[in-house]
């Protein structure tokens, strides 16, 4: 028998590998994530929802993606230009790798924008973004044309959401991702195993073109209930957490042990308002006989703006987990308006109410949502209270989202709470207060029907726009106008939040829900 | 036999009726599409949505391609999951059954030696401590005694994990927890949770029917006779206090399995309550009527067993089904 010998050498290789080895080690240990809603598939095109975008993006890319201030980066395209205000050629980036070994290509975008509008039995589909493609043209390996149907100042936004798998791929199902043989994406991370509301498993994809992820592996939890959320980060079973509850946010940051980071979202939250019919059915005069719409009159529907004093509102319902909105995009790093904040004003607003022909106030119903958010309910009533203090008698009835949209779609409501997600300035604009038109995707939420033609005329001429500045002033006008009438009151935006046990990682806040494990830092121990 | 045909056909009957008040309800609240579909899709990808689900036909149609379809066995695919409806169900009974087994096994266990002790013992400090603990059982709501039994066991001590399933094992192809250690561990809070409810019913029905059957003359008469007490009280009146006991423990089971959604939620637990109840949040209409029918069906079974159990515990309801 030989007996090992260890030469001096050899001795201070392995020394020198326990010296190294033990960065290393501490560099790839695993994550583990507590998430409130997880993946409703793997299939990266059937269902387009915030929590496949923000959960998928760990494994898929797209051409270009948002960084967590909701600005557009490269990702897999590395540059772009516009040939013509509708023609766009994307550089691709070089030595891309799918995680199955496949070499990622021109041809994979194709197929990629191709498949959104293939997908099967979609309750939500990813034709939203793709629709204005008219051709897309593989040049080059490494160089695409994509042409739309009328200059698109937004396309950046609608690309990021389209991830991109490999063209090899072409005949697998839904099924086939949701099981993991087809979910192949060229992210930094791979998807180990899913089971639906459970547990995801990803595992570090080690031929990544980026800088190496500090993970080997990541668990994400899918954890719903907040108390539940936050008892697991404290009892140290998860790692990192995302949207932390108002109640809970004090404790965390006043602990040496956990850290916790907030940013608001690009998100707004509004009272939409029927202005449109003769009457309504929650706001009337309070003398019986009289049957008009108050909400009818400009001057009535900017009373009510000036009657609520936003900032106290968001302090006390929310404490630190929303941000008042003054208008429907004035958060976070967007096309800013710069129009001062229109403040709480009762004295105006009562002025406005006479003006509008309604001295002595009249009686509203606000509709709102429970359950979506925290203190949704608790803010529909301070809403009323504002609303009582000028003179308009308000109650409150409160429902489940999946009460309250359809009955607001058919016209039941008078005033109703909701939200809209806004990745670019003009987006709640067009969602909103344009009137309702499904060929062009106009007015989508503007389920009570307000329409204004010269508020239609600018908007739909930004949309257009190719230059900045021009767009720029012509979104001024909109939000001039959207003051002027007030279809739309504007009230919060909410502000997203992750905790993470410090001895572990730590998270920056994105502005959107997106919890992306590549960017949780390990802490050095 | 006649008995058990009538009963299938009844329960044939009850699955049908539920289905017509499911379908006719989600109708009602609204389309599903209205709350599925992402902020930012347009009109156009709205009505597509909806050709894609099939609401855009008449409810009576939507309804009879559904009982055409489970003719054939299909219950339908779920909206948001594009799964079998039935499958998705499948997937995830285990996890909810293997929580509600053990949460009656502990009842079982814990109640009725701690019944036993009380009927025995009414005057006891150890029986009265017994009995006040068991009012704080059912009086406390599950939601509360879940997040305090993870602050304590999971947060403060450190004992116990806090949420999820932990590893799993395969058997008959199903993934289960209690066959891992670390699984074990993660089933510990949610089965006490779930069972603490329970534990205090069935201990307050044995310690009522000890204490009654004790002053009855058949109890005397074994006395008399010289059987020891241990034989009186584990066989004669333990058989006699029983049929109420099953009957609560067979009806629970299922109230356990159907409504373990509490426990579920705050413990991140992957059963069917969180199932169900994200579908009820988006409208999955195929997903809640198939859960609604498994359940059914379940409540039909456990009955039957339960009648069953009846016929061994007690002669005479034996004698009846024979005339």
């Amino acid at each position: 028998m030989r007996v090992a010998k260890f030469s001096l050498h050899t001795i201070r290789a392995i020394f020198l590998l326990l010296i190294l080895g033990c960065p290393i080690q501490g560099f790839s240990q695993e994550l583990r994530v507590g998430v409130q809603v997880g993946p409703t598939t793997l299939d990266p095109h059937f269902f387009n929802y915030f929590a496949n975008i923000g959960n998928l993006g760990n494994i898929y890319e797209a051409l270009v993606t948002e960084d967590r201030e909701g600005k557009i980066q490269p990702q897999l395209a590395t540059s772009w230009e516009t040939v013509t205000p509708t023609e766009w050629l994307f550089h691709l980036r070089e030595g891309v790798k799918f995680h199955n070994g496949a070499a990622f290509g021109a041809q994979d975008v194709a197929f990629s924008i191709a498949r959104t509008k293939t997908v099967q039995g979609s309750p939500g589909s990813f034709v939203t973004f793709t629709a204005q493609i008219k051709a897309v043209e593989v040049i080059g390996p490494l160089t695409l044309k994509i042409t739309t149907f009328s200059p698109a100042p937004y396309f950046l936004f609608d690309l990021a959401r389209v991830f991109i798998v490999s063209a090899g791929s072409s005949a697998a199902s839904t099924a086939e991702y949701n099981q993991g043989t087809a979910a192949i994406g060229t992210g930094p991370f791979r998807s180990a195993s899913w089971s639906q509301n459970a547990e995801w498993m990803l595992q570090r994809n080690d031929a990544w073109w980026g800088a190496a992820p500090p993970w080997a592996s990541v668990r994400v939890r899918i954890i719903p209930n907040d108390a539940a959320r936050v008892a697991a980060l404290l009892a140290k079973d998860v790692d990192l957490i995302d949207r932390v509850p108002s109640s809970d946010m004090a404790r965390l940051e006043a602990s040496k042990q956990f850290a916790v980071s907030s940013r608001p979202g690009l998100e707004v939250f509004v009272l939409n308002i029927d202005t449109q019919r003769e009457t309504s059915p929650f706001a009337r005069a309070p003398t019986s006989g009289q049957t008009k719409n108050p909400l009818r009159e400009p001057a009535i529907r900017r009373a009510l703006s000036l009657a609520i004093n936003r900032k106290l509102l968001v302090d006390r319902v929310f404490e630190q987990s929303a941000v008042p909105a003054f208008e429907l995009s004035d958060v976070g790093d967007q096309e800013r308006t710069g129009l001062a904040p229109q403040d709480y004003d009762p004295v105006q607003a009562k002025a406005l109410l006479a003006e509008g022909g309604f001295p002595d106030g009249f009686e509203l119903t606000l509709h709102g949502f429970s359950g979506v958010i925290a203190g949704d309910v608790q803010l529909i009533q301070g809403v009323a209270q504002f609303f009582s203090r000028v003179g308009v008698k308000t109650r409150v009835e409160t429902m489940p989202p999946t009460v309250l949209f359809p009955g607001a779609s058919r016209g039941e409501w008078s005033i109703y709470l909701t939200g809209s997600t806004t990745p670019y300035a003009i987006a709640p604009y067009k969602f909103f207060v344009m009137t309702p038109n499904p060929d062009k995707g106009y007015g989508s939420g503007n389920r009570l029907r307000f329409s204004n033609d010269r508020l239609d005329d600018v908007l739909s001429k930004a949309l257009v726009t190719m230059d900045a500045t021009e767009r720029l002033g012509l979104i001024k006008q909109a939000a001039t106008l959207v003051r002027e009438l007030a279809p739309v009151i504007p009230l919060f935006h909410p502000v997203y939040s992750w905790a993470s046990n410090r001895e572990v990682a730590d998270y920056e806040a994105w502005a959107l829900p997106f919890t992306r494990v590549m960017y949780a830092r390990p802490t050095a121990r | 036999m006649t008995w058990l045909l009538r009963r299938l056909v009844q329960a044939l009957f009850i699955v049908l009726a539920m289905t017509i008040i499911v379908f006719v309800g989600v109708n009602v609240i609204g389309d599903p599409v209205d709350v599925l579909i992402p902020p930012d899709a347009d009109q156009a990808e709205r009505a597509r949505a909806m050709v894609a689900l099939g609401l855009d036909k008449p409810l009576w149609e939507q309804y009879l391609r559904f009982l055409l379809g489970v003719l054939q066995g299909d219950l339908g695919r779920s909206f948001v999951y594009n799964e079998p409806a039935l499958q998705l169900i499948g997937s995830r009974l285990p996890a909810t059954m293997e929580l509600a087994v053990t949460a009656v096994l502990l009842s079982i266990v814990v109640g009725i030696p701690l019944g036993m002790f009380a009927g025995l013992k009414p005057d006891s400090w150890l029986a009265r401590a017994i009995m006040a603990g068991s009012i704080l059982g059912f009086s406390l709501p599950t939601f509360w005694v879940g997040l305090m039994l993870i602050m304590v066991f999971a947060v403060q001590l450190g004992w116990l994990p806090s949420t999820g399933r932990g590893e799993t094992a395969a058997l008959f192809g199903v993934q289960w927890s209690f066959l891992t250690r670390d699984g074990l561990a993660h089933m510990i809070l949610p089965a006490l949770n779930l069972a603490l409810g329970n534990i205090a019913l069935v201990l307050r029905l044995t310690r009522a029917g000890v204490r009654e059957h004790l002053q009855l003359e058949y109890v005397k008469f074994a006395r008399a006779k010289g059987l020891s007490p241990a034989r009186v009280l584990f066989v004669h009146v333990m058989k006699n206090i029983m049929i109420p006991i099953v009957t609560v423990i067979g009806l629970e089971f299922g109230s356990v399995i159907a409504f373990a959604v509490v426990t579920e939620t705050v413990f991140a637990w992957p059963g069917m309550g969180k199932l169900i109840i994200d579908s009820i949040n988006v409208l999955d209409r195929p997903v809640i009527v198939a859960y609604l029918m498994v359940i059914v069906f379940l409540f039909v079974a456990i009955n039957l067993l339960v009648d069953l159990l009846y016929t061994v515990l007690d002669p005479r309801v034996r004698l009846e089904t024979r005339e």
